[in-house]
């Protein structure tokens, strides 16, 4: 076997292999850099130019796509804290604390090392996996996987926010938030208010550019200057890049992570890292920076994010079933160059698995290369002040939330969920929590019922479900233990209980959703509404024993009490209302109603250059000019079309204003 | 401007230039090899959206993009054609943008699938269009197989007929059956199990074709169908080691409405052989017409790429023609063999009567198949009737 392994890496670093990786690498690190595009889109529009082609060098390039998607990606979560990818969002937590602090390069330099070593490490697994894989995968089935779901959640103990209490109750809510939609078992439609768009849930990508990107945009407005606090970049990449070996055990133990849950097809990126930074949370004994930035929190994720590909990669070849839209591309791309997946790829085809292993690993190595020298110069945005900033940074967003079924309901559901977000990190309610919830929630919904109905009570019996059922155990009694990082109480704090009105009003508004998706489960099927309910009684437990501690306790501060708006005391606090740049990007969609999405989204960043950025008008005219450039380069590479508004309606317009 | 507003546009100003500079770099070298941009080319300025209602690496994106620059080729003045999804709402969000926003200028595609058109004929609440709006240019038929384990031992059964009787005797506690939803797609096989007397118990809540066939491999189902191209394409593996063991086709219709053996698996027998052998008779009845109108959505319709209907007649014979000479050379490369398989595509005005009559039941067989889904599974279903 080890001349093949050898021959491939010589068929590698032929001049047409190694361009076509080079290609593929470099166009999957600029569609990863953008928040909304993933390889997939790149990936189908090579699709047709394969066929007939040589196999090797075209897979080479496609793996160099789908390779370093999550490794770009990590540039907007550290930077912005925007989610490049649904991969990236736990990325944030301590991504961008650490950007705030000035020590972005430093952050980036971890990152991007992690995610070189996890996805080498996925490539050696890959490799091994061609002689071992088979039997674990198919001794992992639904009990298996339910049990891996449940230790999932439990990992939701140690990212609950200052109340424990709190943080339960907003990862039930995710549960009720992600059971939106066409109910899986029985094909109802639940909590859809008749609507098309909603019958298919709400996507992990609004979802996730709610809870992260807006709140922190708002917040930063209002608050900041700029992104970064300290007027000089600090400590750089390579300090970044030391740190990752340093915490190489680390880096071991969640790339391993990565590669066994992206084997399984079904667990998906954001439940793959989130895991990874649970795991993290819990294996570490100094919590105090954990979510304030420190660097374990970004080496995490991102090693466990880069090596999934390698995972993700076995089910494909090795038994015909992609766990992923690009896989399911990459599947095609094989069966139309004749190669036929399944034992094939561990005999006949075993040079070409070879090919892939290589590509997975230099693709790797360049992408973290190319942006492990990019860092630098792109922290220095967080350095640019922030208005000048975030008009772009909102149109990015808002083009990211178009881009998951490209309709308008995406823009508005977005920023519902914006105000959602905004309001939760104000009132001390963890958006980790929801989105571990609303991610798990499908699929704990479907695996619970399909392990009951394949194994009855039976499924305990099996040897893989008490190996998990122990780590769950033990997670849950490291979740207790530990006393989660919080500042003393003071009498007039953001604990204290003063002004609970705006938090009353808050619980209110999460109890009546729940109530409201309590009663709807009485009209469905058993199937149907037996696991909406069951976690809306649940919800609403948790609630009433929230409002039952407002009650009792407010006479002294409290952990159950916050508003992020006490910390600011007289001379600081900030010129506008949490509701000021809602209302601009209410005006944004306003405007892109009117005008369209690519002339609305001008006008608004002209508008808030002027008016907040203090820029004269024609540069922010000409500044703003970029965001159409871009648009329009997009929609002419990649076919995408844009909102259109009242002026497209009624006068036909010429591309890309169409 | 303040200093700080300065240094922060120069810094502002360098990381842009940085990206733009990389960017162009890469986009040179994309175009100079020739991947992205090599079917740019375009004589008549027009562009041409083929709307695919499912995600991107789904079998009905397959068989578009196989296709998208072969039209482009053989379509007058080969025009740029450009595959757009618009995924959601099992494919009808897109079909419904399609009948809303679509112009009879030959000018946007519609690519169609089984899976759609099961949830318009069962009465899905969420189509907004009807089917007389579209008319077919190219409609790819594909059948479809169902498999059992070969722990089962049916294989060691001489006769069709002792197969079926050892299925049934075996029942719901040895087979169990997977599928997406009560009303998806695997309602065809539900129903000619449910014909032959197999009692199977469903695990419903599957994502795709993948877990399922996932699970079949694993043993927790018994029981696992594939249309039959994706069978002989991806589950040779399975095949070979014994491991699936063909039970029946659905076969494939004829332009008189029989059914013969499928193309692509002639050593397998139909549903209607099937059958036959086990109760000695034609098949026929309220429940069998029920069978054979799902049939008639899963196998004749099961791509297809449509026009709107009110398109002028000579735009859709110019597209028929395209039609024609695409699938003759298509089905000339290895990759076109494996989405087109052995079977008879249709294009001219018998594309369009199988496609106007197979998406409605007769009102006989609507009445029983609503019962039958009321009864097996406590979903109420409204099947198109006119």
């Amino acid at each position: 076997m080890i001349d093949i392994i050898l021959a491939a890496l010589a068929q590698m670093f032929t001049l047409e292999h190694f361009l076509y990786l080079s290609i593929g690498t470099l166009l999957g690190l600029m569609i990863g850099l953008l928040p909304g595009l993933g390889g997939t889109a790149m990936m189908a529009l090579l699709l047709p130019f394969v066929f007939g082609k040589d196999p090797g060098p075209v897979l080479a390039m496609m793996i160099g796509l789908l390779a370093v998607n999550n490794t770009a990606d990590t540039f907007p979560a550290v930077l912005m804290g925007i989610p490049g990818s649904s991969s990236s969002q736990a990325t944030i937590l301590d991504g961008f604390p650490m950007a705030k602090r000035g020590e972005a390069a430093r952050a980036l330099g971890a990152a991007f090392s992690a995610s070189l070593i996890g996805g080498l490490f996925g490539a050696l697994v890959l490799t091994l996996a061609v002689e071992f894989a088979r039997p674990i995968i198919l001794g992992i089935g639904f009990g298996e996987m339910l049990m891996l779901i449940i230790l999932a959640l439990t990992m939701i103990g140690m990212m609950t926010g200052a109340s424990p209490l709190k943080g339960l109750a907003t990862c039930a809510f995710g549960l009720l938030l992600g059971s939106v939609g066409t109910s899986r078992a029985t094909g109802e439609y639940r909590f859809d208010f008749d609507t098309i768009y909603l019958s298919d849930g709400i996507s992990v990508v609004i979802v996730g550019l709610a809870m992260f990107a807006i709140p922190e945009i708002v917040e930063i407005l209002r608050t900041r200057v700029r992104i970064s606090s300290s007027e000089k970049l600090g400590a750089g990449t390579l300090r970044g890049f030391v740190e990752t070996l340093r915490h190489f055990w680390l880096v071991l133990r969640c790339s391993s992570i990565g590669t066994m849950l992206g084997a399984l097809p079904g667990m998906g990126g954001p439940i793959i890292t989130w895991i990874a930074y649970g795991h993290m949370v819990q294996t570490t004994k100094d919590r105090e920076n954990l979510g304030k930035g420190d660097i374990r929190g970004v080496i995490a994720p991102e090693s466990a994010n880069n090596s999934d590909n390698g995972g993700q990669l076995i089910p494909t070849l090795m038994f015909g079933i992609p766990g992923s839209a690009s896989m399911a591309l990459f599947l095609g791309a094989l069966i139309m160059m004749g190669i036929e997946p399944g034992v094939g790829m561990m005999t006949r085809h075993l040079d070409l698995t070879f090919v892939i292993v290589w590509s997975l690993a230099l693709a790797n190595v360049l992408g973290a290369g190319v942006c492990l020298v990019l860092a630098k110069p792109i922290a220095r945005l967080t350095m640019v002040p922030f208005a000048l900033l975030a008009p772009f940074m909102i149109g990015i967003i808002y083009f990211a939330a178009y881009q998951v079924t490209r309709v308008w309901p995406d823009l508005i559901t977005l920023f519902v969920l914006g105000v959602l977000g905004v309001y939760m990190k104000r009132f001390g309610w963890s958006p980790p929590a929801l989105l571990i919830g609303f991610v798990l929630s499908p699929r704990l919904e479907v695996v619970l019922y399909q392990s009951i109905q394949v194994y009855g009570a039976s499924f305990l019996e099996r040897t893989g479900v008490q190996i998990i059922l122990a780590l769950i155990v033990l997670s849950v009694i490291v979740a207790v233990r530990v006393r989660p990082q919080r500042r003393a109480l003071t009498p007039d704090g953001p604990h204290a209980p003063i002004g609970l009105g705006p938090q009353l009003a808050f619980l209110a508004v999460v109890t009546g959703c729940a109530v409201y998706v309590a009663y709807q489960s009485f009209g469905f099927t058993f199937l149907g509404g037996v696991f909406p309910l069951s976690v809306a009684l649940v919800t609403l437990v948790l609630l009433g024993m929230i409002a039952v501690a407002f009650l009792r306790k407010n006479k002294a501060s409290s952990y159950i009490f916050y508003d992020s708006e006490r910390e600011f005391q007289g001379e600081d606090k900030p010129l506008y209302s949490d509701w000021h740049y809602q209302a601009w990007m209410l005006g944004m969609i306003g405007g892109i109603a009117l005008i369209g999405f690519v002339l609305g989204i001008y006008a608004f960043i002209t508008t808030f250059l002027i008016v907040k950025g203090r820029t004269r008008w024609y540069k922010a005219a000409l500044a703003a000019s970029g965001s159409i450039a871009l648009f329009a380069f997009l929609s002419y590479v990649l076919g995408l079309e844009y909102p259109g508004g009242m002026l497209q309606w009624l006068l036909p317009m010429p591309w890309p204003f169409d | 401007m303040n200093a700080c507003t300065r240094l922060g546009t120069r810094a502002l100003f360098r990381t842009v230039a940085t990206l733009a500079v990389s960017a162009s770099a890469v986009f040179a070298v994309a175009i100079s090899a020739g991947t992205a941009a090599a079917a740019a080319v375009d004589f008549s300025g027009k562009q041409i959206t083929v709307i695919v209602p499912f995600s991107e690496g789904g079998g009905t994106d397959g068989y578009s993009r196989l296709m998208a620059p072969y039209f482009q080729k053989y379509l007058p003045g080969n025009p740029t054609i450009q595959v757009v999804n618009r995924p959601g709402g099992g494919g009808l969000t897109g079909v419904n943008f399609y009948d809303a926003t679509a112009k009879p200028d030959g000018l946007t595609v519609l690519a169609l699938s089984t899976s759609a058109l099961m949830n318009y004929a069962l009465g899905d609440k969420r189509a907004r269009f009807d089917m007389k709006d579209f008319v077919p240019i190219i409609l790819s038929p594909r059948s479809s197989v169902l498999y059992v384990r070969g722990n089962l031992g049916i294989q060691n059964e001489s006769t069709l007929k002792a197969k079926i009787e050892k299925l049934r005797t075996l029942g719901p506690e040895k087979l169990v059956y997977s599928g997406k939803t009560p009303t998806s797609s695997g309602l065809t096989y539900n129903l000619a199990l449910s014909l032959l007397g197999i009692e199977v118990k469903m695990v419903f809540g599957l994502g795709g074709n993948g877990p399922m066939a996932l699970g079949f491999e694993r043993g927790e189902f018994t029981i696992n169908s594939d249309n039959t191209l994706a069978y002989l394409n991806q589950r040779q593996h399975m095949i070979k080691s014994g491991l699936a063991v063909p039970l029946f086709t659905f076969g494939v219709m004829n332009e008189d409405g029989s059914i013969s053996r499928d193309p692509a698996l002639p050593d397998v027998p139909s549903f209607d052989e099937v059958y036959e052998a086990y109760y000695g008779k034609e098949p026929s009845g309220a429940d069998y017409e029920a069978w054979k109108a799902l049939m008639s959505i899963s196998v004749p319709l099961s791509k297809s790429w449509n026009l709107k209907a009110e398109t002028p007649p000579e735009i859709v014979t110019v597209w028929r023609d395209a039609a024609r000479k695409v699938y003759a050379d298509v089905i000339q490369s290895p990759a076109g063999q494996k989405v087109f398989g052995p079977y008879k595509n249709l294009f001219g005005k018998g594309a369009v009567a199988i496609f106007r009559d197979n998406t409605t039941f007769d009102p006989a067989a609507a009445k029983w198949l609503a019962a039958y889904v009321k009864d097996h599974f406590n979903v109420t279903i409204a099947a198109k009737t006119d």
